[in-house]
């Protein structure tokens, strides 16, 4: 087979991992070596979905011991397997990056024969770039379930980030659907290497994992709990959602598609948790989802009416922050400015302060909104397109 | 109303923005080059001693937002940045967004800053004998900026980064960046890796959510012409 059919097959196979972040990296070139990373991160092109191109993101193999039912690489699933070899990968990611196509490589795999032996392989790819090429560029590699501490603690050397896909959100659902796969050894890499961070002179790579959305059904409530649980603990510098995407044959799995708009949702909720200071519990009831009308920051102002309008001029970043529609930019930008005069509407317009949601939640100068109903504001935001398909059939 | 033409650099440009200064010009026009006028023209030459006193009197944060808002490279620009530097001669500041000029300025730089970042990641190479040469038609000028972030990182690579647009280039030889003009042409052939990348960009695509809307947002058209994925 050739290196064209083998990327198609390997490319092909990679996409349903979401992450495709180059941010946060910290690396200068080497004497006599290419490649940096930038913090920033950087988008090197947009796929025909939309979804920002960072990093050559491949499997190694798609060959597969494992038998997960939501994964489309499933050994008992009857598609074209193929591999690379550690050189024929190197090469086609340094050329890729002389011709700045990527930031770096993101590099998974199936489990072929088995954890040790796929994980040796995908380590073997990544010392030929750090250390035949000196390559200095940013690399993600995903830590194989099972793969011995040796070898985790050896990637997280060499890689920016690492990841262990936790999959879905309860031990029971993995059990349904991945049985090969536990709890256990999804998390012990990841307990193992915030140990190693606090306790290692070397540079050790950030962690992150990846939750599949709605191939079972545990709400968005749990989902963000478990999110939370990570962050706090420190275990992970960021997670991430993929709406499950329906693969052929499956036996346990009933939906056919899980709305984008639910993973969007579950986004915007890890941000308000990551940088806005919010508690899950805060966001979303328990054992509920997050609404799919409104995004969960306007939830949150629509449930907590009391406490706003919030005075533009007197609030603290920590209050503007939490308006719907302003972000920690202009939450900036408002500060600095209310320092030369007291703002009115027309002022956050001049600023470029989006109005649309956050009219109905602040004051400057008088109240910018009709009315503090949340019944009314939800309406008028949602225009009476609800995407809720049960509040649509009660309003018929 | 004076037309002053300065020398197409930044120096060039903050001396004639000092000239116009001491000389109490009430409404310059700034140009890089002659254009035919009915206005008085006088013609500014770069003074490092102009330099070495704005380096003194200004912080160093103001002369990154000028630089940064010069970069967009237009003449009303260079108005505002005129209007804004008098504000700060006066205030020692230019955060008060209520004034129009500074809040121009400061979406100058925004999209300045834009576009670099762009350039930086939809910038394609072609290797050429030995050289990785690049070519773009960036709206502002990013040239230095994207010509120091190549070298940062393929210090042991020749390049040459070329803006066709404004006739310039950022050429590096493992040593040294330079920019200067550049006229020439340089023809580009197709090699593996460009069929490689082509092959791999088909297959990350998920077709069940494809979303043309986004990918246009994302990926302007304007920026495509020399992005080889979206060559045929």
């Amino acid at each position: 087979m050739d290196v064209e059919q083998k990327l198609r097959i390997l490319a092909d196979g990679a996409k349903y991992d979401v992450s495709c972040a180059s941010s946060g990296g910290k690396r200068e070139t080497i004497e006599d070596g290419i490649g940096n990373s930038y913090a920033p991160g950087v988008c090197h092109t947009f796929t025909s979905d939309g979804r920002c191109v960072s990093l050559l993101k491949v499997l190694f193999t798609n060959v597969c011991i494992f038998d997960c039912e939501y994964c489309i690489n499933r050994a008992s699933n009857d598609i074209k397997r193929a591999s690379f070899t550690p050189k024929e990968l190197a090469d086609i990611t340094i050329n890729f990056y002389k011709r700045n196509y990527i930031e770096g490589l993101f590099l998974s795999s199936g489990i072929a024969k088995s954890p040790d032996h796929t994980m040796e392989l995908m380590l073997k790819t990544i010392k030929i770039l750090r250390e035949e090429h000196k390559f200095n560029g940013y690399i993600h590699l995903k830590l194989i379930p099972g793969a011995s501490k040796e070898l985790v603690e050896q990637a997280s050397t060499l890689a920016d980030r690492v990841s262990s896909n936790i999959e879905l959100p309860t031990e029971q659902s993995l059990r349904l659907l991945a049985p090969e796969k536990n709890k256990e050894n999804v998390l012990k890499p990841l307990m193992f290497l915030k140990n190693l961070r606090n306790n290692s002179e070397k540079q050790i790579a950030s962690a992150s994992t990846q939750l599949i959305v709605g191939a079972t059904n545990e709400p968005d409530y749990q989902i963000l709990r478990l999110a939370s649980y990570f962050y706090e603990k420190k275990m992970l510098k960021r997670m991430y959602y993929s709406a499950y995407i329906p693969v052929p044959n499956t036996k346990h799995i009933k939906l056919d598609k899980t709305p984008l708009l639910r993973e969007h949702r579950l986004y915007q909720a890890d941000w308000l948790l990551r940088f806005y200071g919010f508690k899950y519990e805060e966001i979303v009831k328990k054992d509920t989802n997050l609404d799919l009308d409104i995004d969960p920051k306007t939830l949150y102002a629509l449930k907590n009416i009391h406490l706003y309008p919030i005075d533009i001029n007197k609030a603290s970043y920590e209050e503007l922050i939490r308006v719907p529609g302003i972000g920690r930019k202009n939450a900036m930008k408002i500060i600095q400015a209310r320092a030369f005069k007291t703002l009115d509407e027309i002022d956050l317009v001049k600023l470029g302060v989006s109005l649309k949601r956050a009219k109905h939640f602040i004051v400057a100068k008088k109240y910018l909104g009709y009315s503090l109903s949340p019944e009314y504001i939800r309406k008028v935001l949602t225009k009476g397109n609800s995407k809720n398909p049960y509040i649509q059939l009660k309003l018929w | 109303m004076v037309n002053i033409i300065f020398e197409d650099s930044f120096e060039g440009f903050l001396s004639a923005l000092y000239w116009a200064f001491s000389n109490n010009i009430k409404n310059p026009i700034f140009l890089k080059a002659e254009k035919p006028s009915l206005f008085k023209k006088v013609k500014v030459e770069k003074d490092p001693n102009v330099i070495k006193t704005l380096n003194k009197i200004m912080d160093e944060d103001t002369i990154d937002m000028f630089y940064d808002a010069f970069c967009f490279d237009e003449e009303q620009a260079f108005v505002n940045i005129y209007k804004g530097f008098l504000f700060y001669m006066e205030h020692k500041h230019l955060k008060d967004i209520h004034k129009d000029f500074i809040r121009n300025i400061n979406s100058y730089i925004k999209s300045v800053r834009r576009e670099r970042h762009k350039c930086i990641g939809f910038l394609r190479f072609h290797q050429v004998d030995n050289i990785l040469y690049a070519q773009f038609e960036p709206k502002h000028f990013v040239l230095d900026y994207v010509g120091a972030f190549f070298k940062e990182r393929y210090k042991k690579e020749n390049f040459i980064i070329h803006d066709i647009k404004r006739k310039k280039a950022a050429i590096y030889d493992k040593e040294n960046l330079d920019i200067s003009f550049f006229e020439r042409t340089i023809d580009v052939t197709k090699d593996k890796y460009q069929e490689l990348w082509k092959a791999f960009f088909d297959s990350v695509a998920i077709e069940q959510r494809t979303n043309e809307r986004l990918q246009n947002h994302y990926a302007p058209k304007y920026f495509r012409k020399y992005m080889i994925e979206f060559s045929d």
